[in-house]
C-alpha cells in the first residue's frame, strides 16, 4: 500500500522507492509518493512530462545536473546521463508528445537509451538543436554551423532524417506562425515558406528585421545605413502601411536605460498594436493600430515589459516608480510601486506575469493594480519560490519548509520540512526535493495533480 | 645547433622511427605534397593530431567542423559523422599513446568514444567530467568536473582512464589551480587549503595558510594569501623549514594582466632557474622587481618591458630608451643585448635556446643571438611568422602565403608549396592549409612527408598546385 503521510512513504526509500509495477498505483496515489532517494544532495528540481515518462534534471548544492527519467508521474526513475542537462528536445507542438529518448546537449542532437547511464550517442550529426522549432508539419532544424546564417531544414520524420527538406541555405533569421515559415536569407530577402506545400515566396528584398503575428509582418527595410522604412503588411490581403522611419539618431543604440526590451519597432500582446519606444528619452513613444493609425503612447521612464493584454509596463527615472501605459492613453498611470530597474548587479524583485504586476519585497509578495491603486498585500513572509494553486491559494518554500499561505486568511500550511526545490507542471502534479541526507525522507517526492497536501 | 623545441619534430620522429617506425607506411615517405582532406577553409585554422593507432583531423569549412580520422600522416581518411570539434582525448602522458577513440570536443569539453570507421556517430562518454585540461601524469590522468553548471570542485585521478572503477577522488572542492613535482601534487580548494596529495599513496596533507594562488619550486612555495580578492600579501615559504618571507602585495588592479604579451606568466612568478622571484606589474609605471630566496630584494630593472626569460636565467628586457639588456637577477650590471630591437615594432615571438636567443628582425632576417656576450648571427633571410627547424642546417617556414625550406649555410631557398594559410609541424612532416581562392583548384589539408625537406627537393616545376 503507499501511504498518503511522507514520513510513512519514507521508509519505503532506498534507492529508487517504487518499482515500475507501482505506476499506476503512484499516479492514482492520494499523497505524497517517495520517488527517489539519493545517495547525494540535490538542491534544484526541472520535471517535463514526454510520451508517458518524465524527466527530471536534478543540480547538485555544487552545480553539476544530472537527468533522470521515470515513467508516468515518475514512477521508477532510473539515472539517464550523469553530468549533463538531457530534457527532451522539443519537437512537438505539445511538450508532452516529445520523445524522451531524443535530447540536446551542447547544441547537439543525442539518442538516449534511458537506462542504466548508457551514453548518450549523436544522432542528426549534421543539424543543431539551439533553435528546435516545432510546426504543424514537423520540427523546423538548423543544420550546419555556419558564421552568421544556417541551413534550415523541415524533418516531418524527427529525430529520422528521413524525408527531411532543405528550406533554405542561408538564413539569418526564422519565425513560425502555423505553417507558415519567415525567414531572412543571406541577401536580406524575406521569405515566407508555406511548410505543407514547399512553397516559397520572396517577399521583400533588402530586408533589416521583421516580426510576425498571426495576421500581419512588420519589418524594416534598408534603403541605406541611414534611412530605413518601418512597414507593415497584413498577411491575408497583401496590403502595406508605411508606419515611420527607423532613425539612428533616435532609435539607433537601444540597449541602453529602456529596460529589458531590447528593439525599438515590436508588436504588443497579443499583435493589437505596433509600438515604438524611441531610445532617446526626450522623445515620447508611439503606438499604431494594425490599419497604421497613429496613436499617443506617452513614456516617463524606461519601459521594462509588455503585458498580454497590451499594456506596456515600465520605471520612470529619479524616484523609481513604476507606471503603465496602454496605446491610446493620454497619459501612463503611476503604480504603487517603487523599485529599481532590473540589472545584472542588482536584479530587481519585480515579476511582470502576463496580466499584472506582483511585487517581492522583503519576503512579502504584492499586487500592484494597474489602475494605480493602492498596491495590495497577497502573501507575507513567502520564499522566491512561489505558484498559485488556484486563485487563493500561494504554494512556497520558505526556510525550508513547503507551505501553502492562504492569501485571503493568511493562514500558513506546512507540508513538508527541509524541502530545497519544487517542479510543478501545467495539469497541476507537483514534485518536491527533500534535502537532508540521512533521513528517510531525503530525496524527491512526487504528488498527483488532484491529491490534496497533507499538513506536517 | 637548432632549439631544442623547434628541432622537436625531428627528435621526435627519429625516437618513433627507432620504436615503431623502421618501415614507414609509404605514404608517409613521399617527397610530393599529397592532398589529405579536400575543402574551401573558411578560416585559416586546423588541427591534426596523431597517434600510434592513426591520425585526427578537425578542420573549418563555412558549414562548421568536419572531424576526419586517418592511417598514419592522414592516409586515407574518413569522415566522422559528429559535427563536433574534435582532438584526441589527451590522457597519457605520451600523446602517441593516447586511445584515439577517445576524443575531446574542444566546443564542449566533453569527452566522446569515435568510430574510427565512421560508422556510428561518437558516443558522449563522462559527460560530468571535463577534457580540455585534463593533466597526464605517471600515475594517471587527473580529471575536473564539467564547468557546465559550476561543477569545477571536482577533481579525479584516473590509473586507467576512461575505467571509472578505479578513479580516485582528489578534491571536492578543488579550486582550479594545481602544479605536479613528481609524486606530489599541489593544489588549492575554494576554502583556501593548498593541499599536498602523494599521487602515490593517496595520503594528503595541507600546507599552512589560507592560499589564493601559488607556483612551486622542488625548494620552495611562492603564494598568494587568501584575504582579499583586491589587494592579498605575497609570500614565500621554504619548503624544507616551512619559514615565510613576506614579498610584497598582489594588487589584482595591477597584476592581473601580462606587462608584455611575450612573457604572459603571473605578475609574480618564479623565474626559470626557481633561484628568483619576480614581479612584473601590468602598468608600465609601476617598477618591476626581484627577490632572492630569503625574500631580500635583488637588484633588476625597475623600469621596462621584459621579452623573454632564458633558461639560464637571462632576462631580456626593453628599457626606457628603446635599447634592450641582458639582465639578471640579483646583478646590477646589464649589458646590452648585440642586436637593436625596435621596441615599437612587431616581432615574433623570441626564441629561448638558453645562452642565446633566436628572432626575426626586419624584412624577415633571423639571428641568433648569445646572451653572455658575442656576435649575433645571421641565420636567415626571408623567414615567416612560423618557422621549425629540420635539422642543423635547414629551416622550415612558412613566409607569407609560401612554405619554403631553408638551407641556413648557403641561404638557398626551396618552395614547397604556395597558397599556404597555416600549418602544423608534426614528426611525419608537415601539413598544411591550402587556399586559392579559386573555387576550390587543391583547397584543403595536404601533407607533405618530413623526407622531403632534406634535401630539399625541387617540388613544384610543372605539378598543379604548386602556385
Amino acid at each position: 500500500m503507499l501511504a498518503a503521510r511522507p514520513t510513512l512513504l519514507a521508509l519505503l526509500g532506498i534507492i529508487t522507492a517504487c518499482e515500475p509495477d507501482d505506476r499506476a498505483a503512484i499516479c492514482a496515489s492520494a499523497g505524497p509518493v517517495h520517488l527517489l532517494a539519493p545517495a547525494d544532495s540535490y538542491v534544484d528540481v526541472l520535471a517535463r512530462p514526454a510520451a508517458g515518462r518524465t524527466v527530471f534534471v536534478l543540480e547538485h548544492a555544487d552545480g553539476p545536473v544530472d537527468t533522470w527519467s521515470g515513467l508516468d508521474c515518475g514512477a521508477a526513475p532510473t539515472l539517464a546521463v550523469r553530468g549533463a542537462r538531457a530534457l527532451p528536445a522539443a519537437a512537438q507542438l505539445d511538450e508532452r508528445d516529445d520523445d524522451p529518448h531524443t535530447t540536446c546537449i551542447d547544441g547537439h542532437f543525442f539518442h538516449l537509451t534511458l537506462r542504466d547511464a548508457q551514453p548518450p550517442t549523436i544522432v542528426l550529426p549534421d543539424h543543431t538543436c539551439g533553435r528546435l522549432t516545432p510546426t504543424p508539419s514537423g520540427p523546423v532544424v538548423v543544420g550546419g554551423d555556419v558564421i552568421g546564417a544556417d541551413q534550415l531544414w523541415l524533418l516531418p520524420q524527427f529525430p529520422a532524417p528521413d524525408g527531411g527538406v532543405q528550406i533554405a541555405a542561408r538564413a539569418n533569421r526564422f519565425e513560425v506562425q502555423g505553417e507558415m515559415l519567415y525567414y531572412l536569407d543571406d541577401d536580406r530577402g524575406l521569405h515566407a515558406h508555406d511548410l505543407a506545400s514547399g512553397n516559397d515566396t520572396l517577399l521583400r528584398a533588402s530586408v533589416d528585421m521583421f516580426q510576425t503575428t498571426a495576421t500581419h509582418l512588420l519589418w524594416q527595410e534598408r534603403v541605406d545605413g541611414d534611412v530605413r522604412p518601418i512597414r507593415l503588411i497584413d498577411l491575408a490581403s497583401g496590403a502595406e502601411i508605411d508606419l515611420g522611419v527607423f532613425d539612428p539618431e533616435v532609435d539607433g543604440s537601444f540597449i541602453d536605460g529602456r529596460g529589458g526590451l531590447t528593439t525599438p519597432w515590436l508588436f504588443t500582446i497579443p499583435g493589437a498594436h505596433v509600438l515604438h519606444f524611441p531610445r532617446a528619452w526626450a522623445v515620447d513613444g508611439e503606438a499604431f493600430d494594425l490599419d497604421g493609425r497613429r496613436l499617443a503612447l506617452p513614456l516617463p521612464g524606461s519601459p521594462l515589459d509588455l503585458l498580454d493584454g497590451g499594456a506596456v509596463v515600465g520605471v520612470r527615472p529619479g524616484d523609481d516608480r513604476l507606471f503603465a501605459v496602454r496605446p491610446g492613453d493620454a497619459e501612463a498611470t503611476l503604480l504603487d510601486a517603487v523599485v529599481a530597474p532590473p540589472s545584472n548587479d542588482d536584479p530587481a524583485p519585480l515579476r511582470i506575469d502576463a496580466d499584472g504586476v506582483n511585487l517581492y519585497l522583503d519576503g512579502d509578495l504584492l499586487d500592484v493594480p494597474l489602475d494605480g491603486g493602492p498596491a495590495r498585500l497577497l502573501a507575507a513572509q513567502v520564499g522566491e519560490k512561489r505558484v498559485w494553486l488556484d486563485d487563493r491559494r500561494l504554494l512556497t518554500i520558505f526556510e525550508g519548509t513547503l507551505l501553502t499561505v492562504d492569501g485571503a486568511t493568511g493562514r500558513r500550511t506546512a507540508h513538508a520540512g527541509h524541502v530545497a526545490d519544487f517542479a510543478r507542471l501545467d495539469d497541476g502534479a507537483l514534485y518536491y526535493l527533500v534535502d537532508q541526507p540521512g533521513d528517510p525522507a531525503h530525496g524527491l517526492w512526487y504528488v498527483p495533480a488532484d491529491a490534496p497536501l497533507p499538513a506536517l | 645547433m637548432p632549439s631544442p623545441r623547434v628541432a622537436l619534430p625531428l627528435a621526435l620522429a627519429g625516437t618513433l622511427c627507432a620504436a615503431a617506425c623502421a618501415e614507414p607506411p609509404p605514404f608517409c615517405t613521399r617527397t610530393r605534397p599529397v592532398q589529405v582532406v579536400a575543402f574551401t577553409p573558411y578560416y585559416a585554422d586546423f588541427s591534426v593530431a596523431p597517434t600510434a593507432a592513426g591520425t585526427l583531423l578537425t578542420v573549418y569549412p563555412r558549414d562548421g567542423a568536419e572531424g576526419y580520422f586517418g592511417r598514419a600522416c592522414g592516409e586515407d581518411p574518413l569522415r566522422l559523422p559528429s559535427g563536433l570539434r574534435l582532438a584526441p582525448a589527451r590522457v597519457e602522458l605520451d600523446p602517441r599513446d593516447d586511445d584515439p577513440t577517445l576524443a575531446c570536443d574542444l566546443a564542449s569539453s566533453r569527452f566522446y568514444r569515435i568510430d574510427p570507421t565512421g560508422e556510428t556517430t561518437p558516443q558522449l562518454v563522462l559527460p560530468h567530467l571535463q577534457c580540455h585540461d585534463a593533466v597526464p601524469t605517471p600515475r594517471g590522468v587527473l580529471v575536473r568536473g564539467h564547468r557546465s553548471g559550476g561543477a569545477v570542485g571536482l577533481l579525479l585521478l584516473f590509473p586507467d582512464f576512461p575505467d571509472e572503477s578505479t578513479a580516485r577522488t582528489v578534491s571536492r572542492d578543488f579550486a582550479g589551480r594545481l602544479e605536479r613535482r613528481d609524486d606530489d601534487l599541489y593544489y588549492t580548494e575554494r576554502s583556501g587549503a593548498l593541499q599536498v596529495r602523494d599521487l602515490a599513496t593517496g595520503a594528503r596533507r595541507r600546507l599552512p595558510g589560507r592560499v589564493a594562488d601559488f607556483a612551486v619550486t622542488a625548494t620552495h612555495l611562492l603564494w598568494r594569501e587568501q584575504v582579499d580578492a583586491d589587494v592579498a600579501p605575497m609570500r614565500l615559504r621554504d619548503l624544507a623549514t616551512g619559514a615565510d618571507r613576506y614579498l610584497g602585495l598582489h594588487h589584482v588592479d595591477a597584476d592581473a594582466s601580462p606587462r608584455h604579451w611575450q612573457v604572459p606568466a603571473p605578475a609574480w612568478h618564479f623565474d626559470p632557474t626557481g633561484e628568483f622571484v619576480l614581479h612584473y606589474p601590468g602598468p608600465l609605471d609601476q617598477p618591476m622587481t626581484a627577490y632572492d630566496l630569503s625574500g631580500a630584494q635583488v637588484p633588476f630593472p625597475a623600469w621596462g618591458l621584459p621579452l623573454v626569460e632564458d633558461p639560464d636565467g637571462a632576462v631580456l628586457v626593453t628599457l626606457d630608451g628603446g635599447a634592450v639588456v641582458v639582465a639578471r637577477p640579483g646583478r646590477a650590471d646589464a649589458p646590452p643585448l648585440a642586436v637593436a630591437l625596435d621596441p615599437n615594432a612587431f616581432f615574433s615571438p623570441i626564441t629561448a635556446l638558453g645562452g642565446a636567443v633566436e628572432l626575426v628582425l626586419g624584412e624577415g632576417d633571423l639571428y641568433r643571438v648569445p646572451l653572455a656576450g658575442g656576435a649575433p648571427k645571421l641565420l636567415a633571410r626571408g623567414v615567416g611568422s612560423q618557422r621549425f627547424w629540420v635539422d642543423e642546417r635547414h629551416l622550415v617556414t612558412l613566409d607569407g602565403d609560401e612554405l619554403a625550406t631553408i638551407h641556413t649555410p648557403t641561404g638557398s631557398r626551396t618552395q614547397l608549396a604556395r597558397r599556404v594559410m597555416a600549418m602544423r609541424p608534426t614528426p611525419d612532416g608537415v601539413y598544411y592549409l591550402r587556399y586559392s581562392g579559386e573555387a576550390g583548384r587543391g583547397d584543403g589539408v595536404w601533407f607533405l612527408s618530413a623526407t622531403a625537406f632534406i634535401p630539399p627537393p625541387i617540388l613544384c616545376h610543372g605539378e598543379e598546385f604548386c602556385d
